[in-house]
Parts: structure tokens; C-alpha cells; sequence
């Protein structure tokens, strides 16, 4: 549809009567001029029923257009004069060559899908990708962008306009809440050194424009992989850098893999292990006696770098409340949190905490 | 232009977290709101419910008397500014600020139009046709903002937009951006956890905490008449002093003791909610810049007078801060002049009190006892 409109604004560009096409129902999807756009052709009935490809009205040439053996449309011109068929036949070969770039970029994306999902064949993946006209030798990224189901349509569409006529990224739609952004060409896109920071400003924005048109998503980040080969590893990162960043930073919209620090550890780590490193940290459930007044103070505490001065300014009290309730910690689980070691240990365990909470929270323990 | 009306608005997430509680707050047409609070009260979730994206738990927000619950984000006719103004790093910064458009299907003639007003606007002409990539961190946050322009929306709505730019140049944008408001006569609303921006842009604040607006005022209301203490001490740098006291009442005088200190409260303190307490603890509120050591004013003023032992002098050109103690324990900071100030560090200085600049809060409710 959307190629039948440009097609149609391309045409206006070349052609001074107006055109337009109809589909089999007789409905106008797109004309030059706009006008009669969604309405039923007055004419249509007779125009289908003749036997031949043009029929003429008093004010109008039509042409039916075959794709195969089907009918798929009908062009018109607002012209009787003689070249206005030749004019129908030109743009009814355009329209059609659109429709099988059309059919062929869908092809693409599903190959592109089953690439990131690893159903190809690895060693055919570089022949079909030519095909495509894919360059398999330059590095990649992809980033995984999920949003609520009923604005997965809109924010494909988004990215879809985001890297239009751009040579720099490939967005599919991988299902129906998650949309792929392939970062091609990384390697003339930025140089080794900067690929850092162009990472986060890339991600960034993706998350910004999404924003901004008002999609609540959350986009994640793969690893940067050396070809297109091998984008399924980069996908797979993403997919771990969401789960990882839904367990510890909840709040957070935006997820590196090569980001996740503490967290891609404990994500990894056995859960009887997890369950023993707690019962060692914490005896006798320590950690529940905390209430949530000190549990605040703690996070603000490790926000702040163990600063007392700036921890007690940001929870507005006094730097002797502030040093009462890490006492308070002290007596309740051991653990002086002013004590570099002391804090790592309580950090790690919280963590670890949060992470075996996740685990009976969902079916994952079963399958571990 | 629009007006904005919150009524009983609460957004609570499973597991029982209530992010915001009873938001009530009406907008006029073209005013230039700021949120303001501590991180985690609720004010950026705040803005979001306002712009879609998040769903509001309880009751309604309003955009022109039109409740907009269960209106999309993108009918919503906003436009937002975010912290990460993240700009399209392919694009050009003409085709950064065309985007939203483009992707509305506007005509290519409104959109230069749109484009070229926007970047007159926002004096940046000269470079849209450059990558982000070749731009100051000021100039893309400029960019940033004329995406919002182009849109020419009802309602502006900016989430800590200053907060990645350096000092020098947040208090440059903080300018630029009131000049725009002066300029679009659009209704703003501001999200800040910086004080010094809400007191400095907005012609009305709401302070919040954990979710509840604790007051709404003008920045001169909420600096000279803060309605309770955590109000008081989030604004104004450096932040008031909070001092554990007592009232007395000696005949038709009022006093508040601390310290083997005793300072008479001027006549309208000689009211009925502050006579009632006599005996009780009330915090004693009192600004830096209300205590000076300027002698002839001591001098004068020997009712609201005491001593304070000097521990540090910080003397930052147009001001000192002088950190006190007094009778070896209550900590003190006071904003002095430097032209007349002579405390020096390990000195003992008279200081005094303007009464008429101090505030109490009940002990245990810590609101304001006289408003």
C-alpha cells in the first residue's frame, strides 16, 4: 500500500494529468491528486467487465494490471488523449516491479530472521545473503526493542522511518512485540575507537525516538559481532541483556550486554549456590529484619559511593541518623557497611537476593 | 496552548509501590510548571502519566477539559525534551527535527517551514545541515528542543533536559529555555531535581516527596514560607538550619531556647497556635542569611543574639559561609557579608537572628505552625 502511494508521488513529479489506482474492489488506494482517495470508481464495474486491458470513459483511461495471472489492480489516467496509454503501461510496469521489491524485501526479512534465530545452514547463509545483496564481512550489531503488543506496529513502523533510505541499520520485526535493529556497515560507520560511544548514542536514540512518539519500550544491546554470519551471537547477547537488566535494573529502558557487571555473574551462577552464599551473608535471614527505611538508606549509601556527607544531604537527615542506621545494620547482619569489603559483600548478596527471588518467581529454576 | 488539570492521580505498580499519590494540580494556559523533589518521589512518573507512557492508576488528567486516559500517547499533542536528547546520529540536524514530522506525513513545504522557524528560534540555521556528531554538547541540546518546537504542540514537557550538560552551560540553557517560553507562549512543564533551575525557571513549583506534593507555590512563596520542614530545607543552598528547641511565653513575649540561647520572637509570633505551646519542643527554622555577624547589627539586636564558636570560613567573593558551632554541639551555617564580615576560623563571633526571617514547625508533624 505504502509503495502504491510513493509510486503515485513519483508519478505526479513526472506526469501532469492525474492517476490513480484501484484496487479489485473498486476502492482508490492512491491518486496524484488525492482526490477520490478510499472512495469506489464510479466507472469500475464497466472498466472490470470489459474484455479488454484499456477501457475509456469520457474523461478517463484505464488499465488493468495482471500480476501473474491475477488482476491486482486497475490504473487510471485523467486523459483520453492517445499517449495516455502509453503513459498507464509505463507506470503499471514501475507498480509492478515495486510489488515484487516488495515481495522480495519480506523474503529478506525472514531470512534475516532465521539467521538471528540460527535456522540457516551456516555455510549457505553467505550465498543467500549476496542474494540480498547483504555484505557478510562487515561487523554488526543488533539491538532488540520490545514494546507492549498493542503498540509493536507502531514503533516497527517508527524504526522502519528512523533508517529509511539509510545504508546504516536493518529493522524487522521479529514478532509481535519485539523489532530488530541491525547496525550494518559498523566499520565505516565509526572508527574502532569511537564505536563505544557511537554505541550508546545509537541505542540512545532509538530509545529516544520511540519515546518521544510516545512507545514505551525497552531496547537492548547484542555484542558487536565480526560479520553478518554471525548476528544470531549479538541477538542472543540482547536477549540476555534484557533478562539480565529486567532482574536487577527493573527500571531501566536501556540494557548493554558488554554493561551488565555484577549482574551477568550471579546470572550465571547455580541457585543451590546462590541459596548457600545467602544463608553465609545473611544467617538466620538477616536481611528480612531490615526495614524499608534502612534498606533506602543502604541503596542512597552505594548511590553515593559510601559518601557519608552526600548520602545524608540527598536523604535529608542528619549525617548522626545516617551513621545510627548503619549501625543499626552492623548489629542486625555483621556487616559495617563503611567497609569496602563489608559493602561489596552486602551488594553482592542483595543482588544475589534479587536473583533467586527472580528464579522462584519463574519456571527458569525448573529448567536449571 | 493548553491547560492541564491532575485530579486524585495515583500510579501504583504491582507489588504495591505507589509511586505518586493524590497528584491534584491545575495548570493555566501557558504557565511554566516545575516539578521538583528528590530522586524517586514520583515526579518524572508524574510527567509520563501526563505524556502516556505510563498508565495512570486512579484518577484523571485533563489537557484542554479533555480527560486523556485513554488517549494515545501520539494524539496527545505533546511534545517531550528528555535528559538523553540523544539525536539521530545518521541524520542531518535538519532531518533530525523534520523526523516527527515526516513520520506524520506532513507536507514537505510545512516541514522546511516548520524547520527554519524553529532553527531561527533557536538560532542554530547554520547548522542544519551538519551530523550531530560535529555539534557541542549545547548546540545538540538546542537540536533536541527544536525537534519538540517543529511539533508545535499544546503542551511542552521537559524531563531533567539540562542534566548532561556541564555547569557553564546548564545555566546558559536554563536561560534559552525561559527566553522560549517567553517566546512559544506554550504551557511547560519542567521536570528538575535541582533547586536552583526549579527556583530560577518556574512561575509556579510543586515540591514533592515520596509521592506526595508537598506544596505549590511561587519560587518567593516557597523560599520565604515553606509549609514544612523537608520543603524548607530542599530549597534554598546553603539549606536551612534545623534547630531542636523550646518555646516559652513570658507574658505577651515568645521565646525559642536552645543551647542556653534564648531569642525573642517578634509580636506576630504572639498569636494564638504559637502561645499554646508554651513548654513544648518545636523546630526552630532559620535560613544562613538570617544570621549575620555584622556587629552594629548585633549590637542592636541583643534579644536575638548569641555566641558560636567558628569551624570553617568559606569565602566565595560575593558571599562568605561561616560553619558555627554553638556551646560545643548545634552546628551552624550562616551566609554572611564578606564586606563587613572580620570571622576568622578558631574565633569566637556574636552572632544574631533576624527574627523576622525565622520559621518553627511543629516537633513531630514538622509542618509550619504559623503560615
Amino acid at each position: 500500500m505504502e509503495e502504491i502511494k510513493k509510486c503515485m508521488r513519483q508519478v505526479k513529479t513526472i506526469i501532469s494529468a492525474n492517476c490513480g489506482v484501484i484496487d479489485t474492489a473498486g476502492k482508490i488506494l492512491a491518486a496524484t491528486n488525492e482526490v477520490g482517495e478510499d472512495e469506489i470508481d464510479p466507472s469500475f464495474r464497466a472498466v472490470v467487465s470489459s474484455e479488454n486491458l484499456f477501457a475509456s470513459t469520457a474523461d478517463r483511461t484505464y488499465l488493468k494490471v495482471f500480476i501473474g495471472e491475477q488482476l491486482k489492480y486497475i490504473l487510471y489516467i485523467e486523459s483520453t488523449d492517445p499517449d495516455a496509454k502509453i503513459s498507464l503501461q509505463l507506470i503499471a510496469e514501475w507498480m509492478k516491479t515495486l510489488v515484487k521489491e516488495k515481495g522480495t524485501d519480506a523474503e529478506k526479512a525472514i531470512f534475516i530472521r532465521n539467521v538471528l534465530l540460527d535456522n540457516e545452514i551456516r555455510s549457505e547463509v553467505p550465498m543467500i545473503a549476496r542474494g540480498y545483496k547483504i555484505d557478510c564481512n562487515d561487523p554488526r550489531l543488533v539491538l532488540v526493542v520490545r514494546t507492549a503488543t498493542e503498540q509493536s506496529a507502531e514503533a516497527f513502523e517508527i524504526l522502519q522511518n528512523l533508517y529509511t533510505d539509510s545504508e546504516v541499520a536493518t529493522v524487522i520485526s521479529m514478532d509481535d512485540t519485539t523489532a530488530i535493529v541491525i547496525i550494518d556497515a559498523l566499520e565505516s560507520q565509526v572508527s574502532e575507537e569511537s564505536r563505544d560511544s557511537f554505541i550508546e548514542e545509537t541505542s540512545q536514540s532509538v530509545l529516544a525516538c520511540l519515546t518521544s512518539e510516545g512507545c514505551k519500550a525497552k531496547v537492548a544491546v547484542g555484542s558487536v559481532v565480526g560479520s553478518f554470519m554471525d548476528i544470531s551471537k549479538s541477538y542472543s547477547d540482547a536477549m540476555t541483556a534484557l533478562k539480565v537488566s529486567k532482574i536487577f535494573d527493573g527500571e531501566s529502558d536501556l540494557s548493554r550486554y558488554d554493561k551488565l557487571g555484577l549482574g551477568r555473574l550471579i546470572y550465571q551462577l547455580p541457585k543451590p549456590l546462590c541459596e548457600m552464599f545467602i544463608r553465609e551473608v545473611f544467617p538466620n535471614e538477616a536481611f528480612k529484619q531490615l526495614d524499608e527505611e534502612t534498606r533506602t538508606t543502604i541503596d542512597t549509601f552505594f548511590a553515593n559511593d559510601l559518601n557519608g556527607s552526600e548520602t545524608s544531604r540527598e536523604l535529608f537527615v542528619h549525617r548522626n541518623t545516617l551513621v545510627y542506621r548503619l549501625e543499626k545494620v552492623k548489629t542486625k547482619t555483621g556487616l559495617d557497611l563503611r567497609k569496602f569489603d563489608d559493602a561489596v559483600l552486602f551488594k553482592m548478596a542483595t543482588m544475589v537476593r534479587t536473583y533467586i527471588d527472580y528464579l522462584n518467581d519463574t519456571n527458569d529454576n525448573k529448567i536449571r | 496552548m493548553a491547560s492541564l488539570s491532575f485530579q486524585h492521580v495515583y500510579k501504583k505498580y504491582e507489588g504495591g509501590v505507589v509511586a505518586v499519590s493524590d497528584f491534584n494540580l491545575d495548570v493555566a494556559d501557558k504557565e511554566f510548571v516545575i516539578l521538583v523533589g528528590p530522586s524517586g518521589c514520583g515526579k518524572s512518573t508524574t510527567l509520563r502519566m501526563l505524556a502516556g507512557l505510563e498508565d495512570i492508576s486512579e484518577g484523571e488528567i485533563y489537557i484542554d477539559d479533555r480527560c486523556v486516559n485513554d488517549v494515545l500517547p501520539k494524539d496527545r499533542d505533546i511534545a517531550m525534551v528528555f535528559q538523553n536528547y540523544a539525536l539521530y546520529p545518521h541524520m542531518s540536524v535538519r532531518d533530525n527535527m523534520a523526523f516527527a514530522l515526516k513520520l506524520r506525513k506532513m507536507p514537505k513545504d510545512e516541514i522546511n517551514r516548520r524547520v527554519q522557524e524553529a532553527a531561527k528560534i533557536l538560532e542554530i540555521e547554520h547548522l542544519l545541515d551538519r551530523k550531530p556528531k560535529a555539534l557541542s554538547g549545547g548546540q545538540r541540546q538546542r537540536v533536541a528542543l527544536g525537534r519538540a518546537i517543529v511539533r508545535d504542540p499544546k503542551v511542552f514537557l521537559m524531563d531533567e533536559p539540562l542534566s548532561n550538560l556541564d555547569a557553564k552551560l546548564r545555566v546558559q540553557m536554563r536561560v534559552e529555555i525561559t527566553k522560549l517560553h517567553h517566546r512559544l507562549k506554550t504551557t511547560f512543564v519542567y521536570v528538575t531535581h535541582d533547586q536552583t533551575e526549579a527556583m530560577t525557571m518556574g512561575t509556579r513549583i510543586v515540591v514533592m516527596k515520596d509521592g506526595f506534593i508537598q506544596q505549590v507555590d511561587s519560587p518567593t512563596e516557597l523560599y520565604d514560607n515553606p509549609v514544612n520542614t523537608f520543603v524548607a530545607g530542599f530549597i534554598g543552598m546553603p539549606p536551612m538550619n534545623f534547630i531542636n528547641a523550646v518555646l516559652n511565653v513570658e507574658g505577651s513575649d515568645v521565646f525559642v531556647s536552645f543551647e542556653n540561647v534564648a531569642i525573642k520572637l517578634p509580636e506576630r509570633y504572639a498569636v494564638e497556635e504559637v502561645m499554646e505551646r508554651d513548654g513544648q519542643e518545636v523546630i526552630f527554622g532559620v535560613r544562613p542569611e538570617a544570621i549575620t555577624d555584622d556587629i552594629t547589627y548585633v549590637t542592636d539586636h541583643p534579644e536575638s543574639a548569641f555566641t558560636a564558636d567558628v569551624d570553617v570560613v568559606e569565602m566565595l567573593g560575593a558571599e562568605t559561609y561561616l560553619y558555627v558551632t554553638v556551646n560545643g554541639s548545634l552546628p551552624l551555617t550562616c551566609r554572611v557579608d564578606p564586606t563587613t564580615s572580620q570571622s576568622a576560623v578558631g574565633q569566637v563571633v556574636d552572632l544574631a537572628v533576624d527574627s523576622n526571617r525565622i520559621h518553627l514547625f511543629d516537633k513531630d508533624t514538622e509542618q509550619s505552625i504559623i503560615s
